[in-house]
């Protein structure tokens, strides 16, 4: 190939949709030519950094209303949010009351739709996110309320809605579920359970210390664990008061790297 | 997605024009996520994402018949499309809206997890490819998330927008240049790299 080669030939030739003649002629031109080896590599480069793009789960079940048939045109169509009855076999993400984190002082306090997790954590928020890769690993997190004072007994005037009075011995409670971990052993602790649990609030984190209780049992292939934690304990930023999110990250014992990662709000209150 | 055989799609498809909404429902396990994902990187924000995967589905769903014997995922990427243009007329712009509430709704799935320090890094590296990938004209952007994004062989990125497949290469190609040029304004994070690199590769 004495002319340069095509923009459009280095690309296609990354996709290896390059074939036959052209391609070959495109190697021995790469062989000889420093200049275009270097635009092969700045053009994988920039396809990698596309590729590196993170996967995100779609925040939504997407479902077909049982009253929208085939082939008819039946106007509107609503969100129905566990209408399926097999949901909550095919739930990737449920995400319950996120939306006005962190910027709105009003917490979601809504349950979650169709969901088989009915454990003793659940009066609060709730979200599950699968493998993509891998749809028997799973994880679920729910927070026992969304509402805690991070001082003592000072009550949460501002957060009539809080389920709980806020008081100073007041646990906050997480319930975990690890669905698709090998085996039958039961997780001693949090670390045992390859878990991390951390408060986020406008990008500061805290890592939560070891939890006042901790129980944890299997059931149906999953493990269970149900945690407490004294909102008072861990080094909160200054002013403590605002808006959190608890997040769990889930290192998925099968050794295949993959974290898992599930989040639900928390609000710590005067 | 890769473990998503034509020939499952298809007795899959079979059942559910039969009516069968737990074939259809499979359907979209298959599909939601690299839809979903699609249609984010074309629109950029969540909810508006969401709301195209979500109406494609119920079209494919009620327009089943009209498939014929034709694969499912070329189709189903091309109802999808179609919603993002409908979605950039509506808005009367072409540029992607900036994804709001990042902290907020993110999840990482299927990621490993980086230390604070390089999650901010590689934060601001995957702004910088969005807004490279927002300044494409749709066509190039289409055609760029569907093969970089999605993974599309050129084949199906042809019956996906209905075009020939010179147009196919021609597009991704154009579009990665224009990414690539954006990217080089950001040398301390993409960095150019070096050829020895790229012999390995080859080797
Ligand atoms: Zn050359």
């Amino acid at each position: 190939m004495n002319a340069e080669p095509e923009l459009e030939d280095l690309s296609a030739y990354l996709d290896q949709e390059l074939t036959g003649t052209a391609r070959q002629q495109l190697e021995a031109h790469l062989q000889t030519c420093e200049t275009c080896r270097r635009r092969l590599a700045a053009l994988r480069q920039t396809v990698s950094a596309v590729q590196a793009l993170p996967t995100e789960a779609p925040p939504r079940v997407f479902t077909i209303p049982p009253q929208r048939q085939q082939r008819t045109g039946a106007p509107g169509w609503a969100w129905a949010g566990g209408a399926l009855a097999a949901a909550c076999l095919l739930v990737v993400v449920t995400t319950i009351g996120l939306a006005n984190l962190p910027h709105g002082g009003g917490m979601a306090t809504t349950n979650a739709p169709a969901s088989r997790y009915q454990g003793g954590a659940d009066r609060g928020p709730t979200m599950t996110v699968t493998d993509p890769q891998d749809l028997s690993k799973q994880l679920t997190i729910s927070s026992g309320s969304t509402a805690f004072s991070a001082d003592q007994g000072t009550t949460t005037g501002s957060q009539a809605a809080a389920p709980l009075a806020a008081s100073k011995n007041q646990p906050l409670q997480v319930g975990l579920i690890l669905q698709g971990v090998p085996g039958d052993g039961v997780p001693a602790n949090l670390t045992d359970a390859h878990v991390r649990l951390t408060l986020l609030r406008d990008g500061y984190e805290v890592a939560l210390a070891n939890p006042d209780t901790f129980s944890a049992a299997r059931e149906n292939g999953a493990v269970r664990i149900t945690a407490t934690f004294r909102v008072g304990s861990p080094p909160l930023p200054s002013p403590a008061a605002g808006n959190y999110v608890l997040r769990v990250t889930w290192q998925v014992p099968d050794g295949s790297g993959v974290s898992l990662v599930a989040q639900v709000p928390v609000t710590v209150a005067n | 997605m890769a473990n998503s055989p034509i020939a499952d799609d298809a007795a899959l498809v079979a059942r559910a024009r039969e009516g069968d909404r737990e074939a259809f429902t499979e359907l979209v396990m298959h599909y939601q996520v690299p839809l979903y994902n699609m249609a984010l990187r074309m629109v950029g924000s969540r909810d508006d994402a969401a709301d195209i995967a979500q109406e494609a589905f119920l079209r494919a769903w009620e327009k089943l018949r009209t498939l014929k014997g034709n694969p499912f995922k070329p189709w189903i990427f091309q109802i999808a499309v179609n919603l993002c243009y409908d979605h950039f007329r509506r808005r009367k712009r072409v540029a992607a809206m900036p994804e709001e509430g990042q902290e907020a709704h993110v999840v990482s799935l299927g990621l490993p997890v980086p230390d604070p320090a390089e999650r901010a890094e590689a934060g601001e590296r995957a702004r910088i490819v969005r807004d490279s990938i927002n300044g494409l004209d749709p066509d190039l952007r289409t055609a760029l998330i569907l093969r970089d994004v999605n993974g599309l062989a050129y084949e199906e990125i042809a019956a996906v927008i209905r075009a020939p497949l010179g147009t196919v290469k021609s597009r991704i190609a154009r579009a990665r240049g224009h990414v690539q040029e954006r990217l080089l304004m950001f040398p301390e994070l993409f960095a150019r790299p070096v050829d020895d690199q790229e012999q390995q590769h080859e080797r």
